[in-house]
């Protein structure tokens, strides 16, 4: 149950990292327990920005011993990279336990994501050429203070703040998703799925891999699936209104694209606004205000309603 | 109640101390709103913030930086000061702006406010320039409160009396749990509008989503436009020239009437199958499957 | 004895030839099952639930004998003061733990209204309207009162909210989990009717989702603007029916309300499925454990109250809800009884009135209550003495008080919510796994390893 939000800006950068934590500080009481960005920067081909956690933030008060634990596992997943024969570009570590890679790569990322996940504790944010996945416990601005979000030029993002349901407060549950392996794609829900562990099984009998107990995270894990299989983004998310059951809205992001997915009971809040060079939508009015302050038009989608914008 | 020491108590009989317990007596001053009950006592609950206003005392007030509690504050204080015209100037889509006003006021809103905007109202007379979030009127009692663009889901949620409306388009279930009042709406309305709408009426100029009046118990719900489907059990019924004449009347006040007229107008009423459920012939109880 | 004659044997009862009776269809199953296919449609019914549940008899308080030091009954003080909703700038300040809960007008008489809200106030503790609104004269003999703002919003008028000394959102209740309110035509006569704005004698089955706020995320904002309305005074209260109970009550305590209400699945109604009453919630014990843990574990304890209802029949009962952790205990069930629900009455005529023994009664729904509580038919209601019935709610809650002080007491405390889970020993390994107190005799909770730190 939580906040989403985002934005698509047409044919240009724009800062994206600070209009997006306006936008989230804006849903901070729809969701205290965690806050988390897709953000997308121009992409460039060959490269890859890889963020992972080797780490939950709750783990960092077991004592001494976890920093031995996070730097044996970096030098693991350092190892794997290698194997892949993976070059670091850059390496940053906002947090002990959250690091950011840029990666030159030619080879399958997709087999080396699922290397590099066998590590103990290990999990991939996002891979991709332009999109940057950050989440942690917190409101926006703490999470943009510390992961250095607040100039970040990009075309497009989307965000949560999340109010824990039925699964934990810790990095793993919380939004976005990245549709792993699937390079570039992120999701951010909003709303309740209610035949999600027939929908998880189904999935994992396919082969696809789950990190959490977040129902939110089925929408990665499906619409990645969708993708591979050549459909196409708008065609995944008329189907999900069919095939998936409960309340929900939601936002996925890809290197270019921006979608959204209203459920037929329309019982969870979107308010869209649209011009010639801006796409905003958010839970709640007062997140598009937060970066429009002039007088604007906004509506509510209609229930089973789907759009996709391109940047 | 009475203070009535441990010791006196003792001495008493049963009858005198249910007596001077006060379970005989009222011991709180007030009177039923329901003539049922008490039809000869005056009005005794003593209603806050309800006091009287001039509405020829205007003032303004600016809610850029202030939170929505510190804006309804302000609205209590200044019409405790007896201001009868309040504007509030930037409300950015603040939620619960304007709820709870319990006597009149005009009350003008220049911009969006966010959810549940002027809700629990009784009395005031609302303008609202921009758009508004979900919930807008809630359980509104009287008044009028007009919406210049377009609203969220829920508009009007359990309202039981006044005029709320919407010149632009409205979201998913309008009127849900409508008691009274009436809801006008300039553009079109999402799906499941009218849902067990119990009474009062509902005008929709443009188009209405799938679902509309479903298991409505009561009330009527007029379309201008397209129905995408109706719901469980709403039905449409004749539009008469009563309801024409009203329906002119009702538009022209807000001057919202259509160009062609009020003759296209569909009415749907609520079939009146669930009431007695369990009475249904078992073909019929398959309506809700 | 005459020759020949074989002394007289008594028969035997049983058919011997018989190889065994059905325990998935016993007879009444099978009723059940014909008179369905009769109705074509679900049974209502009204009281809680019929089949057997881990329940408070199940647990056992162990009181001090050589290492404690117990406080003598009747002459040492033993606290009972009790408050709802802490943080609010009003909070509701009970003499009593027990509260009487909501129960609608409508379900319930004017008369059996307005002698709860009596009996209430004599003890010093609350009442709360219920569903359909507030009847003025109930609201005139609480000293001490919720508004319940309910999915179906009958009768919901902010002028009679800014008159409450406590909210309460109706979100769920323990005997129907999910599930609306029902109200059959019977009861509902022109003025109930009216007064929630339906045609008179529909039956009503009330939404079981609020109108205005679809998730818990509007949830949080829902509680924003009855505060607002309120002007921030009085303490908000979450009426959750037990489920998840651990994951609800989080979710709820970030909605920031003062105080979680949270109903066992032992609760009662006065209308509803019976299928639901006997097959939605989880037992109190169990829920009370999940939720106490859940305001902890996220700091709010002291901040936000726990009240439980459900199934509370006696002083044990209480003291029990409270030791499991449970700051205020509210009942219906119960009360109702004090008001002289299923007793033989000389103007009562069970058999004839009902078709059910004085005992047996769970025919609420009808609105035929033949001691004239559950009704609003004007020639049963004649039964009830509102004075009379009055004055037996304040003396049924005035002992379940002295009850629960009893034990604690025994327990060696001088305030009866000093009471703790350590205070009890469970007598089936069920009770055991559900409230996480030891087994009686041994160091043993199931499925737990520090029952101090669950």
């Amino acid at each position: 149950m939580c906040g989403i939000a985002g934005l698509i800006h047409k044919g240009k950068s724009a800062n994206v990292g600070s209009e997006m934590t306006a936008m989230l500080q804006a849903l901070k009481h729809r969701g205290p327990d965690s806050t988390g960005y897709a953000v997308y920067g121009e992409p460039v081909e060959g490269d890859y920005v890889m963020r992972l956690k080797v780490a939950e933030a709750e783990d960092m008060d077991r004592g001494r011993g976890i920093h031995r634990v996070i730097a044996d596992r970096i030098t693991e997943v350092e190892t794997i990279l290698a194997e892949h024969g993976a070059k670091i570009k850059t390496k940053e570590a906002p947090r002990e336990y959250s690091l950011r890679y840029v990666l030159t790569h030619s080879g399958d990322t997709g087999e080396m994501a699922s290397h590099i996940e066998e590590t103990e504790g290990v999990e991939i944010l996002s891979m991709g050429n332009g999109l940057e996945l950050i989440k942690d416990l917190g409101d926006a601005a703490v999470v943009a203070e510390a992961y250095g979000l607040n100039d970040f030029q990009g075309t497009h993002g989307i965000g949560h703040t999340r109010m824990a349901t039925e699964s934990d407060v810790d990095i793993k549950s919380a939004h976005p998703y990245w549709a792993f392996p699937y390079n570039d794609v992120s999701v951010v829900h909003n709303g309740q799925i209610t035949n999600y562990w027939i929908m998880r099984r189904e999935m994992e009998r396919k082969g696809h891999r789950f990190m959490s107990n977040c129902d939110s995270e089925l929408l990665a894990v499906y619409t990645a699936h969708n993708l591979a299989n050549g459909v196409s983004l708008e065609d995944s998310l008329r189907q999900s209104i069919q095939e998936i059951d409960g309340v929900f809205t939601y936002l996925v992001a890809t290197k270019d694209q921006l979608g959204m997915a209203k459920d037929t009971m329309a019982a969870k809040p979107l308010v869209l606004y649209e011009s010639d060079d801006l796409i905003a939508m958010a839970s709640e009015e007062v997140a598009i205000r937060a970066i429009l302050p002039q007088e604007i038009d906004t509506t509510d989608p209609y229930d089973e309603e789907v759009r996709v914008w391109q940047a | 109640m009475a203070s009535v020491s441990d010791a006196e108590l003792k001495k008493m009989t049963q009858e005198e101390r249910v007596t001077a317990l006060g379970m005989r007596t009222e011991q709180l001053t007030g009177k039923s709103l329901y003539v049922e009950f008490d039809p000869d006592a005056e009005e005794r609950f003593e209603y806050p913030w309800a006091p009287k206003v001039d509405f020829n005392k205007r003032t303004e007030i600016d809610t850029d930086d202030m939170t929505n509690t510190e804006v309804n504050q302000a609205i209590r204080a200044k019409m405790a000061e007896g201001y009868g015209t309040i504007v509030l100037q930037n409300p950015r889509g603040k939620h619960s702006l304007g709820v709870g006003i319990l006597s009149k006021l005009n009350l003008i809103i220049e911009g969006s406010t966010g959810y549940f905007g002027v809700g629990l109202i009784d009395g005031p007379n609302v303008r609202i320039t921009g758009r508004v979030g979900w919930s807008c009127g809630e359980n509104m009692m009287s008044g009028t409160v007009l919406v210049e663009k377009n609203a969220g889901s829920t508009f009007g949620a359990a309202m039981r009396g006044g005029d709320l409306v919407c010149r632009g388009s409205v979201g998913s279930r309008t009127g849900i749990d409508q008691k009274g009042g009436t809801i006008i709406v300039g553009g079109d309305v999402g799906a499941l509008t009218g849902f067990m709408m119990q009474r009062g009426r509902m005008i929709i100029c443009g188009n209405a989503g799938k679902n509309l009046g479903d298991s409505m118990y009561d009330g009527t719900i007029f379309v201008g436009g397209e129905t995408k489907s109706y719901g469980v059990d709403a039905v449409e019924a004749e539009l008469t020239d009563l309801d024409k004449a009203w329906l002119t009347r009702k538009l022209k006040q807000y001057g919202m009437m259509p160009d062609k007229g009020v003759d296209h107008f569909t009415k749907v009423v609520a079939g009146k199958m669930l009431w007695n459920y369990d009475n249904l012939e078992p073909n019929e109880k398959k309506l809700i499957l | 004895m005459a020759d020949g004659d074989l002394p007289k044997k008594k028969p035997l009862a049983r058919d011997t030839n018989r190889i065994g009776d059905s325990f998935i269809f016993p007879p009444a199953v099978m009723d059940d099952i014909h008179i369905k296919s009769e109705l074509g449609r679900y049974r209502m019914r009204g009281f809680s639930l019929f089949k057997k549940i881990p329940h408070w008899d199940d647990l056992t308080f162990l009181p001090g004998t050589l290492t404690r030091f117990v406080i003598e009954g009747y002459r040492e003080k033993c606290e009972t003061q009790t408050v709802i909703g802490p943080r609010a700038k009003n909070p509701l300040v009970l003499d009593i733990p027990v509260y009487v809960t909501g129960m609608s007008f409508g379900a319930l008489s004017y008369e059996a209204k307005t002698a709860l809200a009596r009996g209430a106030t004599m003890a010093g503790t609350a009442t709360c309207s219920g569903e359909g609104g507030m009847i003025p004269d109930e609201r005139r003999y609480s000293s001490k009162w919720f508004y319940q703002c309910i999915q179906s919003r009958y009768g919901f008028n902010p002028n009679h909210l800014v008159l409450a000394d406590g909210c309460e959102f109706f979100i769920g209740q323990g005997c129907k989990v999910g599930l609306g309110g029902h109200l059959m035509g019977q009861k509902v006569t022109d003025q109930v009717a009216e007064m929630r704005s339906l045609p008179a004698g529909i039956d009503q089955r009330s939404p079981a989702r609020h109108p205005d706020w679809l998730g818990p995320d509007d949830l949080a904002l829902k509680i924003q603007e009855i505060r607002e309305a309120t002007d921030w005074q009085i303490p908000i209260q979450l009426k959750l029916g037990a489920s998840r109970v651990y994951d609800d009550v989080r979710m709820a305590v970030k909605c920031d309300p003062d105080s979680i209400y949270i109903d066992g699945m032992e609760g009662g109604t006065g209308a509803g499925p019976h299928l639901a009453t006997e097959d939605t919630g989880v037992p109190g014990m169990a829920a009370i454990r999940q939720a106490r843990k859940a305001i902890d574990d996220l700091g709010k304890r002291g901040e936000i109250s726990l009240v439980y209802a459900g199934g509370i029949r006696n002083g044990a009962d209480v003291a029990k809800a409270i030791a499991l952790g449970a700051d205020a205990i509210a009942i219906g069930h119960s009360v109702m009884m004090a008001l002289n629900c299923n007793k033989d009455i000389p103007e009562a005529n069970y058999q004839e009135e009902i078709l059910a023994e004085p005992g047996y009664c769970y025919h609420c729904h009808t609105g035929r209550c033949p001691v004239g509580v559950a009704t609003q038919d004007p020639e049963l209601r004649k039964r009830l003495d509102p004075d009379a019935a009055a004055e037996r709610v304040y003396n049924f809650l005035h002992t379940l008080t002295i009850e629960a002080q009893l034990f604690a007491r025994a327990c060696g405390k001088t305030y009866l919510h000093s009471l703790e889970p350590e205070d009890l020993a469970a007598l089936t390994m069920e009770a055991s796994a559900m409230a996480g107190v030891p087994l009686a005799g041994t160091n043993h909770t199931v499925g737990v390893e520090d029952y101090h730190h669950l």
